[in-house]
């Protein structure tokens, strides 16, 4: 599997997939917005930070057990750190797989296991 | 001659070692690295501060001799980007980063 994690503090910007083979019959792509209102309140954006070393490697291994389950061929995930406005993705996760089956399984498990225990944090403000 | 020559050696590298050995278990301190990210950076009043202590120490007993009375229950605790149990010794490592509950996405 290729496997790609980018933490980037610019606006995700993915642009077309690139095809490893021509065996991918799957492309799915998530995007995590920031909504407007979180607990009630109307908010700007969300400051998001990492531990970003750490969340690497978990990332990886539990995208590497993922795999063992759902083998999917190409997985790019990004998520952005520092300040993002309402409206814009913090998060994006693109699975390309030979079948769709693999690649939709593969995905939704992976959103919950980065909020499981994926050391990143969303925050209402920037730290002061 | 040859074989004095031979244990008097061998003597000397066990005395080294021994006196190493001991040197090491005697004053055993070392300095760790504590994070504390998000809500936690707020709770302890610091984002990053070296500290000396033991490997034989717990993250739990650091904690607690540096910032006494900060609720640790929340809190979960990781030695060099692994989670431990608070309870566990720090053993070699450099970073301890205090991470309280996520939510990325």
């Amino acid at each position: 599997m290729e496997l790609e994690i980018i933490f980037i503090s610019e606006p995700i910007l993915t642009g077309p997939a690139v095809l490893p083979s021509r065996e991918i019959g799957s492309v799915l792509e998530f995007q995590g917005l920031v909504r407007e209102m979180e607990e009630g309140k109307a908010l700007d954006g969300l400051f998001y930070e990492a531990h970003e070393p750490m969340a690497r490697r978990i990332l990886e291994k539990h995208l590497l057990e993922l795999q063992e389950r759902h083998p999917v061929v190409s997985v790019l995930f990004m998520h952005r750190l520092g300040w993002v406005p309402v409206g814009e993705a913090s998060l994006v996760i693109r699975v390309l797989s030979s079948h769709r089956a693999e690649g939709l399984a593969f995905l939704a498990e992976a959103v919950i296991r980065l909020k499981q225990d994926v050391p990143i944090w969303k925050m209402a403000a920037a730290p002061s | 001659m040859a074989l004095a020559g031979e244990v008097g050696a061998a003597d000397r590298a066990e005395m080294a070692l021994g006196f190493a050995l001991g040197h090491a278990m005697e004053g055993s301190t070392m300095e760790i690295t504590i994070l504390a990210f998000a809500h936690a950076r707020e709770n302890f009043g610091f984002s990053s501060r070296i500290v000396t202590c033991d490997p034989e120490e717990s993250p739990r007993a650091l904690l607690s001799r540096i910032a006494p009375g900060v609720d640790l229950r929340h809190v979960a605790v990781a030695l060099d980007s692994e989670y431990v149990s608070w309870d566990s010794p720090l053993g070699q490592a450099r970073e301890l980063a205090l991470i309280p509950p996520v939510s990325g996405g």
